[in-house]
């Protein structure tokens, strides 16, 4: 296993998009949104497709903002199937997501062909190739690093500056608008910031792990605490803390572990993506067990 | 379409259409009867998902296939004869969306975290597991036949679909409706009362665990044909379809089965008439219009329905306000007396009431004075008379009676149970009048039956008359 420049800036890139993913994550997890999240991740898909369209290429502001329109309008779709026709929340989300992707599928087929946005790799996305073709280029900071780290400036701009009226909508919206804090603006500001963050993304991750970075850091911390802010930091540490792991576990462990235990010759490199939500699968169990377990001791029991 | 090619285009779609429809070729028929069965069986057993509040599970489950299929693609391919077993894949599938069904509830069961973040927890990192596996799988160093078409089976590839999967779906589909059909009084309960079924004795557990597993299998069954999206999608739009129409359960089973096999035909015809248009999408945007349609059209609660119910309430509040209005200008006059057992009809026979002056307070307009009058009076309730007068009818006045009465007697409930201040009472009681039923009615005058003996009307409260 040689360690090369690559192999830094993929890390680098890895850890600061899941950090980014973390902060509306946060806020998606507490305001029981995080399938929100799972359907915002395929709805973006028509936006982009139209952002191509429009624009031409593949890196460019209208891209951004075909995909923050199609994210909000995956969301006022739910709610108006939810409250116009009493279609349950659930079925709802269900309903608009998938039109909007089936919509971005075919529009891609028929309209975009000489377009080079696969739907498979807006699904399961590829930190290498992201990273790879910059550096072969020649040099200097990859674009895909320079993306996470404007996700996560914006990010933290944005939860910094709106961090109360966060909190008042995300736990009392009603006294939210009683105090003047819109609710409404400020729900549609956090879904635009989650659409903003599956578009950085997906690329390099792919839209269905933006969801695990989004939602799975945070649940691990709200085992650990009640707090609202030191949520937040111990999401934005356990995400750190996964991209790394899960990074360096892919560069050989995982995938040689696997064929291993079929009797394969050994693999090389396996999907980083995929490793950092593996990983944070395995530490969200094991605090949930943890955390039983120290429970079961009648000391540790928290007074109800 | 102002150039002659659009024209050609347009011909030959038309002409492509009359062919998939008459005389579909035999590929055509294999691809028909598999997404039909599967629309079928899918829209069914989504049914009891939304009952449950459960239809973003077939989300978790469909994802969650992902890492099974590559296990189960890796063990075969070592043990195995190699090459693609669908049976194993599909037996793969099972174990790890069975997993994640068992992940959601053990979530639920053993933290404070919400229905959402429990079905998304296990949706990404076991899909996450998958992608990891793919790429074990697609690694060159282990040159595995067949590999590379795996990772689209989230898409499907129902134009490739071969008539020994159609089959197979189509048996699927009995299997899954027979398991229903007989567990179906059953199922009915334990999708609106879990702890009546588990009450009657019934294994509550065990029938949910049959439940998952038929929907289980459905969804697996149609990962590799028509791909994760669209299997996601039939679970989910036909019965929310189906509600828009019905509220009985066997009717919403036998909509949704019918909206799914429907949406599946049309959207795979669809997609063998326009080039290149992916199955999988059409069948969804087919089955997504057919859910716009019925948020319009649905007999239970499209649109026009509702707009209709609307119109038809707000009439009989309005009828019902001019009724009072000039029962209140009769009393007024003394010509009604309020006692019990006097004859108040025939005195009454005579007097003619001004409309427009009557109604002034109301602010309405003149064509809703005038299709209100004669609404009543085409129900022979009032009588119109010279000029601008009405004369009620002995009908009319009875009814005038009778929802002056209700009237009044829910503003002295609401003054005397509810604390209302007798001066806002009056406006209090015009508001609930639209939710207040003929039961709630005879509930009040029940309750005022010992205080009102002799009194068959009392007097309106928020004006202190006195009733002899």
């Amino acid at each position: 296993m040689n360690w090369n420049i690559i192999d830094t800036w993929l890390l680098v890139t890895a850890s600061l998009i899941a950090m980014a993913c973390v902060l509306p994550g946060v806020f998606l997890l507490l305001s029981r949104q995080s399938m929100v999240a799972h359907g915002i991740a395929h709805a973006v898909l028509p936006g982009i497709v139209i952002g191509h369209l429009v624009s031409g290429g593949i890196e460019t502001p209208a891209l951004l903002t075909g995909a923050i329109i199609a994210g909000i309008l995956c969301t006022v779709f739910t709610r108006f199937l939810h409250r116009f026709s009493g279609v349950e929340e659930g079925a709802a989300l269900g309903i608009s997501f998938t039109t909007l992707f089936a919509i971005g599928l075919i529009m891609q087929r028929l309209l975009a062909d000489h377009v080079h946005i696969e739907p498979s790799h807006v699904l399961f996305g590829n930190l290498e190739t992201a990273i790879f073709q910059v550096i072969l280029e020649g040099g200097g900071v990859p674009d895909a690093a320079w993306r996470g780290l404007f996700a996560l400036a914006i990010n933290l701009v944005f939860v910094g500056f709106f961090f109360k009226e966060l909190t008042i909508t995300t736990f009392d919206a009603a006294h939210g608008d009683t105090v003047g804090a819109r609710p409404r603006l400020t729900y549609y500001l956090l879904m635009a910031m989650t659409a903003l963050t599956c578009v950085i993304a997906f690329e390099a991750v792919g839209s269905i792990l933006v969801v695990a970075m989004m939602i799975v850091p945070p649940a691990i911390a709200s085992l650990l605490t009640k707090k609202l802010k030191t949520l937040v930091a111990l999401s934005l540490l356990i995400a750190l803390f996964c991209a790394v792991t899960g990074y360096l576990l892919s560069l050989g462990f995982l995938g040689d572990t696997i064929s291993g235990a079929m009797g394969f010759p050994k693999v090389g490199s396996t999907n980083a993506a995929g490793g950092i939500s593996v990983v944070c699968g395995i530490v969200f169990v094991a605090t949930l067990i943890t955390k039983k377990l120290a429970n079961r001791n009648p000391r540790n029991r928290p007074i109800r | 379409m102002n150039s002659p090619d659009s024209w050609i285009l347009a011909l030959s779609w038309l002409d492509r259409l009359i062919e998939a429809v008459r005389s579909p070729s035999y590929n055509l028929k294999v691809i028909y009867l598999g997404v039909t069965s599967l629309g079928l069986a899918a829209g069914v057993c989504g049914c009891f998902l939304l009952f449950r509040k459960r239809s973003l599970l077939s989300d978790t489950i469909g994802h969650s296939t992902l890492p099974g299929v590559c296990i189960a693609f890796l063990l075969f391919a070592r043990w195995g004869s190699g090459g693609k077993s669908f049976i194993a894949l599909m037996i793969g599938a099972l174990i790890t969306g069975w997993l994640s069904v068992r992940a959601v509830q053990w979530i639920k069961n053993n933290s404070k975290i919400k229905e959402d973040a429990a079905l998304a927890i296990p949706l990404t990192v076991l899909y996450g597991l998958g992608v990891v596996l793919l790429s074990v799988v697609q690694d060159s160093n282990l040159n595995l036949q067949g590999s590379s078409g795996l990772e689209y089976y989230l898409f499907g590839m129902v134009a490739s679909m071969i008539q020994a999967e159609a089959i197979m779906l189509a048996i699927v589909s009995l299997g899954a409706l027979t398991v229903i059909s007989l567990f179906f009084k059953e199922l009915n309960c334990l999708s609106f009362d879990e702890d009546f079924v588990a009450s009657q004795g019934l294994p509550h557990r065990w029938l949910d665990e049959v439940l998952m597993l038929t929907c289980l299998t459905v969804t697996i069954a149609g990962l590799q044909t028509v791909g994760l999206l669209m299997i996601m999608a039939a679970f989910i739009i036909p019965p929310a379809t189906a509600r828009l129409w019905t509220d009985s359960m066997p009717w919403t089973l036998a909509i949704a089965g019918f909206v799914g096999a429907t949406g599946a035909l049309i959207g795979a015809i669809a997609s063998a008439v326009i080039f290149r248009l992916p199955a999988g999408a059409a069948i969804i945007l087919a089955s997504a219009l057919l859910f716009g349609f019925s948020m319009l059209f649905g007999s239970r609660k499209g649109w026009v329905v509702r707009q209709l119910k609307v119109a038809r309430l707000e009439k009989r509040l309005s009828e019902n306000q001019l009724l009072r209005d000039l029962f209140d200008r009769l009393e007024a006059q003394q010509k009604v007396r309020l006692l019990a057992g006097l004859d108040f009809s025939r005195d009454l026979a005579q007097v003619s009431l001004p409309v427009h002056d009557i109604l002034k307070d109301r602010g309405w307009s003149q064509r809703k004075e005038r299709s209100v009058a004669r609404s009543l009076s085409s129900q022979n309730l009032l009588k119109f008379e010279r000029g601008d007068c009405v004369q009620l009818t002995t009908q009319g006045l009875e009814r005038a009676i009778a929802v002056a009465r209700t009237h009044r007697l829910t503003e002295l409930y609401l003054i005397e149970h509810a604390d209302v201040a007798p001066a806002r009472v009056h406006q209090y009681v015009e508001k609930i009048e639209e939710i207040t039923n003929p039961e709630i009615a005879s509930d009040i005058h029940q309750l005022f039956s010992n205080e009102l003996e002799q009194a068959l009307i009392p007097a309106e409260p928020h004006r202190g008359g006195d009733t002899s």
